[in-house]
């Protein structure tokens, strides 16, 4: 008995230790490309689409490049049938937009986008590229248009007196600054290009969609429609869910679905650059807070 | 079979109960749960479909080859561990959690002490692989029959009932 009682203390360390361990080994499981689980990916589509990821600690968004790489990655893992795209974004660049779009359009795999909260303007050019669109009724989806407003700042320099100083060697070098004002024949040149690049987005919408070009012209005012809404018009397909997605790929491909989210796996580098960033910002909101303490009017 | 052997074996008069056995093994596998198993259940179910049944899982592995290769390599994974737990507390102890509640311990048939190769070899039938599989057939038959696993016959193993003196 003494012996027994003994020997606990040694065990339940050798129990804690091997709980550790098994943690680890799950971990490394969890964590290594190697372990693919699932046979249809799903890759986000959160927040604004830019060509190339952000290196800001504010700024969150899908970068085009790992997009289209993890595009990849599903099209070429044999234990993928299908591909998700989870959209929940209000656009971005169009030059990303396209670039997802065509690489979705490329491979060989049913794809599905499934619009969450807002899939407008360069997000739904991705998702018109997918096989089927499946969005809530209260989705917002549309925004056909392209802008490229900006805020003019000519009128607070010249109020502070301040001269922005004009040197460029082309007539047009420095159009669409926001530090003079914008001339007419200027304005025209951008709505020109605006114009073009809406009349791309146009083309787009209505060869993925099977619409004509001149009815998708007409309901390309840049409005965003409701899930319901753009069903009638035909910029969906079926209104639902998560669910709605299994049973489509369930119908369409005769498989058991089990999602696996294809992501950019954070390095060591990243997350310890997101830790510093974290706390960078932490100790500058520290100082500033302090430095702007309200001072009493009175003191004693 | 060696007279040496055949000397020794009749040394060895309190052999554990095969029920007694049984039971301190699943009380094992029962703490091995919790330390071992648990934390791979999320990954499991990240991996494999949610409600399913054994058809479903089954059409599922069907479907999925790399899928089942990456569960086999998790549960030689699991298996290892678990073998862990065994060969470390019977090399130290002698007896395993299960074990020592139910009054067994492990002796060496040819040597005074217990050899961490003895203990390896005795739980290798953990590993879900060929050839160690087929001990998961063999080693209840000869169990039943001989009252010594056949595992136990390979390390020079034996698990026998503690006595009243501890011994």
């Amino acid at each position: 008995m003494e012996n027994n009682k003994r020997k606990i203390g040694p065990i339940i360390g050798f129990l804690i230790m091997l709980w550790i361990f098994s943690i680890f080994v799950s971990f490394f499981y969890s964590s290594s490309d190697q372990t693919s689980s699932g046979n249809v990916a799903v890759i986000k589509v959160y927040g604004a689409i830019t060509t190339i990821p952000s290196d800001s600690y504010f700024e969150s968004g899908t970068a085009a490049n790992n997009i289209i790489g993890l595009i990849e990655k599903a099209s070429k893992d044999p234990s993928i049938k299908a591909i998700v795209l989870d959209i929940n974004s209000g656009g971005g660049s169009p030059v990303a937009s396209d670039e997802i779009g065509n690489k979705i359009s490329s491979i060989q795999k049913p794809t599905v986008a499934w619009i969450r909260d807002i899939g407008a303007s360069g997000a739904y050019w991705i998702a018109s590229n997918t096989d089927q669109i499946i969005a809530n009724r209260m989705s917002l989806v549309g925004s056909i248009g392209v802008t490229g407003s900006y805020i003019e700042f000519a009128e607070l320099l010249n109020k502070y007196n301040l001269t922005y100083r004009r040197l460029v060697s082309g007539k047009y070098k420095d159009t669409g600054t926001p530090f003079r004002e914008l001339e007419a024949d200027e304005e025209e040149l951008l709505m020109d290009l605006i114009n073009e690049l809406h009349g791309y987005f146009v083309e787009e919408v209505a060869k993925n969609r099977n619409l004509s070009v001149e009815f998708t012209s007409q309901i390309a005012t840049g409005e965003v429609f409701s899930g319901k809404k753009s069903l009638d018009l035909g910029l969906i397909d079926q209104i639902g869910g998560i669910n709605e997605v299994r049973a489509y790929l369930e119908d369409e491909l005769n498989i058991t679905v089990a999602y696996t989210v294809f992501e950019e796996q954070a390095s060591l580098v990243d997350v310890l650059r997101n830790i510093i960033n974290e706390q960078s910002f932490a100790i500058g909101q520290g100082i500033g807070s302090f430095l702007n303490k309200e001072q009493p009017l009175v003191k004693i | 079979m060696p007279k040496k052997l055949i000397k020794e074996k009749k040394l060895i008069s309190n052999f554990a109960n095969p029920y007694k056995r049984i039971l301190a093994f699943f009380i094992d596998i029962l703490i091995l749960q919790f330390i071992v198993i648990t934390p791979f259940r999320s990954f499991f179910n990240s991996l494999l479909p949610e409600n399913g049944n054994f058809s479903s899982y089954y059409s599922f592995m069907q479907q999925n080859p790399v899928i089942v290769d990456n569960l086999i390599s998790i549960f030689i994974a699991i298996s290892s561990l678990m073998i862990i737990y065994f060969v470390y507390l019977e090399y130290k102890y002698g007896q395993t959690i299960g074990k020592m509640i139910m009054k067994l311990k492990i002796i060496s048939i040819d040597k005074k002490e217990l050899g961490i190769f003895q203990c390896m070899a005795r739980n290798l039938f953990l590993m879900p692989v060929f050839p160690f599989i087929l001990l998961w057939a063999i080693d209840p038959i000869y169990l039943f029959v001989k009252g010594q696993r056949l595992s136990e016959v390979i390390s020079k193993t034996q698990t026998i009932e503690v006595t009243a003196d501890g011994k």
